[in-house]
């Protein structure tokens, strides 16, 4: 008996359709299986097999047309079965673990079991309004998307505070909340310091060091890069390091930020000598002047992961800055200059600090430049000026080819420098990418006996997917020196071009006891000792870390209502949260 | 989001200019099709099987991205300057125009001598063996013949059935030396518009009918060797074969 199964519209290149053929005519109780376009001559070949049918005759050219000849009318349903299988893009994929998924908050929120996160990654001019309809579902919210306006950031995070909620973000790259990675996050351990900061990859740095001096993190919390703004006035950050002082298992908390606006440092120092836990400052770009009693200030991100991790064994906190020193380079008069790529917004702020405050260079103003005098150059390619209509340089190897072979050829360079950020969100394998450029621009500058050092920096941990090691060893292999640090790379490249850094004298200082409130609502506290159940709008690829996790998540496959109409999708979403006092 | 093309074909690019809005037809992994009202069609995607007339050229990367968002029945809103998604942008500002190149007609007793080179016998265990075609070419310079590419249009397996990549590489021989007599070209016009192919085949042919190929075909002719010819070879899952299949059988007519 002839079965004839038809999909419409659907395309399939012809290798597929060949070994689907094969596959399904090899199945138990199937005679005979034909898989092909419906085209008018095609239907011909069908017929000269033996297997014309009336069904055959609907189909039109753009449909995949399945013809079975078997005796058992219950094989139909499993070869289409295989067929879908196949054309969702091969067989292997266990479509039951797959994440649920919902096209609006009802359904999302049905999916859902007891969600308590929305993770937002959909185009800024809707982020903020889907945010507020997460709040508005007592949700609390990880906004990776950007171009948020600064007034709907101090708006939302208002109202979650209100609510006794958090908002993460706008413009948040990295999170781990409860050891579930959210977005660009390496696989960390768990442990006894808790993380806040308001700088995605200086999270990265510092908790993916802490692993790797085998203690561990439980909470890293980013709070977007303007939180500490005065319009927004540390909303999330304060209302983390409260949630993280009540948390039992928290010994020691971490914060880093970008030097702030003086009344909001203010601010968080204050509550920060309100609790009685120790803490680990770093306002990176500052030199700090002075310690307190429970509060360390970092120069910078190796330091502050340091510190947190020997507070966290108890001990005193004592930090010996390394350089590599065992280089072999032996630079012209004119190669003066160390040149860095990073892919890492805020270890380009570290190298642009250290180099700064270590020679004696005039900096030139320039904002193509995280820093940028006569002879150094210190570029984050991630900055929106490079990845405009590109995607992220964790993930895109171009731009930083282009660099390391413009900068190898020019007469002034003699150490180059590189991160690698590995971990979920970022490229399979950027050492394989980056690894041929850096190869051909050594080996040149070896056949030239010219000196040029390409140093290089791993940020990740043994557990992340790309392989911490591997990757360190393919751009060893490449021929790049590599360094367990930023701080180590930085330093190591200035030591090459014959200055040092000096790391800041600080004295002892004393402040009164901050009096600040240090309750928080249960529901912050729910947050950093549970597995969060989240809701995930936007980009799929972030369902991956938090499943590998073993946290629930359901996928809002979101499309903007109103046809994208911003004027009506504001009008509805004020009707939809409007609570008329007469109900 | 906002991503860049890097190229952008000729064709497109009318396309884009002429056509308010158009829908995905359908996704592959290396890239994907929008199509207008009149079923005319755009492929955005990598450089993998070479820059076409009517593609879009994007890096892998992008790609990887725009898929995530990318469902078969979109709209999407196009102008010159860039096709928008609801979830995305591609920008072709900064991309360069990829004008078709004229076939070259001073190489083909070259391109015949490179091509001689490849074996086809496999193909005689097929619905087109080298006997059916050789028929079907010589039909197609008498006028009298009943329309000796009926038997090709559509036949086959994948998104350009075979038959269709076959009749490209004979239009291309076609084209730097003429033999087909006009009445069969006439009806080969006419009769793809009648969804007896998929519409990516129809675009395919339309455009061959017209003297525009893709690069991969007319590199053959610019500079006709083994490297050229390889890279044919490449295209698609048999696409490029079939392809030159086509040339090879009526360069070697008798």
């Amino acid at each position: 008996m002839l079965y004839t199964i038809i999909k419409e519209n659907t395309y399939q290149d012809s290798i597929v359709l060949m070994l689907l053929s094969q596959k399904l005519s090899a199945m138990d109780g199937v005679n005979k299986a034909s898989v092909m376009m419906g085209t008018p001559a095609n239907k011909d070949i069908f017929k000269g097999a033996g297997l014309g049918t009336p069904e055959l005759e609907t189909a039109s050219a753009n449909d995949i047309v399945i013809v079975v000849d078997t005796d058992d009318e219950s094989k139909v349903d499993e070869v289409n079965e295989a067929v879908d299988t196949e054309l969702a893009g091969g067989g292997g994929s266990d479509e039951s673990a797959k994440s649920s998924e919902a096209h609006n908050w009802k359904r999302a929120l049905e999916l859902a079991n007891n969600p308590n996160l929305a993770m937002i990654s959909i185009p800024g001019t809707y982020a903020a309004m889907e945010a507020e309809n997460a709040l508005h579902n007592g949700l609390h919210v990880f906004m990776f998307s950007d171009n948020v306006p600064k007034e709907d950031e101090v708006r939302l995070k208002e109202l979650a505070h209100e609510k006794g909620l958090l908002v993460m973000g706008p413009d948040c790259g990295t999170g781990i909340i409860h050891s579930v990675p959210l977005a660009f996050t390496n696989t960390v351990a768990q442990g006894d310091i808790g993380v806040v900061g308001a700088s995605g990859t200086g999270i990265q740095e510092v908790t993916t060091i802490i692993d790797r001096l085998g203690k561990g993190v439980t909470n890293a919390i980013g709070t977007g890069g303007r939180d500490l703004s005065t319009e927004v006035g540390a909303v999330t950050m304060l209302d983390s390091i409260k949630a993280l002082n009540q948390d039992p298992k928290v010994k020691v908390i971490t914060v880093l930020s970008k030097p702030p606006a003086k009344e909001v440092q203010e601010k968080v120092e204050n509550l920060l000598r309100s609790i009685d836990k120790p803490v680990v400052a770093l306002f990176l770009g500052n030199k700090p002047e002075y310690q307190e009693e429970e509060i360390y200030h970092a120069y910078t991100l190796e330091e502050t992961a340091v510190a947190s991790v020997q507070l966290s064994n108890g001990e005193e906190v004592n930090f010996t800055p390394s350089t590599l020193k065992d280089i072999k380079a032996d630079f012209t008069e004119n190669q003066k200059g160390i040149k860095g790529y990073y892919s890492g917004g805020t270890l380009a702020s570290e190298a642009a600090m250290l180099i700064k405050h270590s020679t004696d260079e005039e900096e030139v103003e320039d904002d193509a430049f995280t820093y940028k005098s006569a002879s150094h150059e210190i570029i984050d390619l991630g900055d929106d000026m490079y990845t405009q209509g590109k995607p992220h340089p964790m993930i895109d190897p171009e731009k930083r080819i282009e660099k390391l072979e413009t900068s190898a050829d020019s007469e002034d360079t003699a150490v180059i420098m590189l991160d690698n950020v590995i971990g979920y969100g970022s490229h399979a394998d950027m050492a394989s990418e980056l690894a041929p450029t850096i190869k051909r621009i050594t080996d040149k500058a070896a056949s030239e006996e010219r000196s040029l050092v390409v140093l290089a920096t791993v940020v990740g941990t043994d557990k992340d997917a790309q392989g911490y090691d591997k990757q360190r060893q393919i751009l060893k292999d490449a021929g790049a020196v590599i360094c367990d640090t930023n701080d180590q790379m930085v330093r190591t490249a200035i030591e090459l071009i014959g200055s040092k850094v000096v790391q800041p004298e600080t004295s002892v200082k004393s402040f009164d006891k901050g009096t600040e409130d240090l309750s928080v609502d249960d529901k912050m506290m729910s947050l950093i000792s549970n597995n969060p159940s989240v809701i995930n709008i936007g980009l799929k690829s972030f369902t991956e870390a938090v499943e590998n996790s073993g946290a629930e998540v359901v996928q809002f496959n979101w499309r903007p209502v109103a046809g994208g109409d911003e004027k009506l999708m504001k009008v509805l979403q004020f009707l939809n949260n409007y609570e008329g006092e007469n109900v | 989001m906002i991503y860049e093309s890097s190229a952008v074909g000729e064709i497109a690019l009318s396309l884009l200019k002429t056509n308010k809005a158009m829908r995905v037809h359908s996704i592959f992994n290396n890239g994907f099709n929008i199509v207008n009202d009149k079923n005319d069609l755009i492929f955005i995607g990598t450089d993998k099987n070479g820059y076409f007339p009517f593609g879009i050229t994007i890096n892998k990367y992008t790609m990887h991205y725009i898929k995530e968002s990318l469902q078969v029945g979109d709209v999407l809103k196009t102008d010159a300057s860039a096709v928008n998604h609801n979830d995305f942008m591609l920008s072709n500002r900064n991309s360069e125009v990829y004008l078709y190149s004229k076939v070259n007609k001073n190489n083909t007793e070259a391109i015949k001598s490179v091509v001689s080179g490849y074996d086809f016998c496999d193909y005689n265990n097929s619905d087109f063996s080298g006997e059916k075609l050789n028929r079907i070419i010589a039909d197609l310079s008498d006028p009298d013949a009943e329309f000796p590419l009926g038997y090709l249009v559509g036949r086959g397996q994948g998104l350009t059935p075979s038959g269709d990549d076959i009749i490209t590489g004979i239009l291309y021989i076609d084209r730097l030396a003429p033999f087909i007599a006009d009445k069969h070209l006439e009806q080969l016009s006419l009769y793809i518009r009648e969804s007896v192919t998929t519409i990516v085949s129809e675009n395919f042919i339309k455009l061959a009918l017209e003297g525009i190929f893709s690069r991969r075909i007319t590199d053959i002719g610019d500079s006709p060797g083994k490297e050229t010819v390889d890279a044919l070879l490449e295209l698609g899952s048999s696409s490029g074969r079939d392809t030159l299949y086509g040339i090879y059988m009526t360069l070697n007519r008798r």
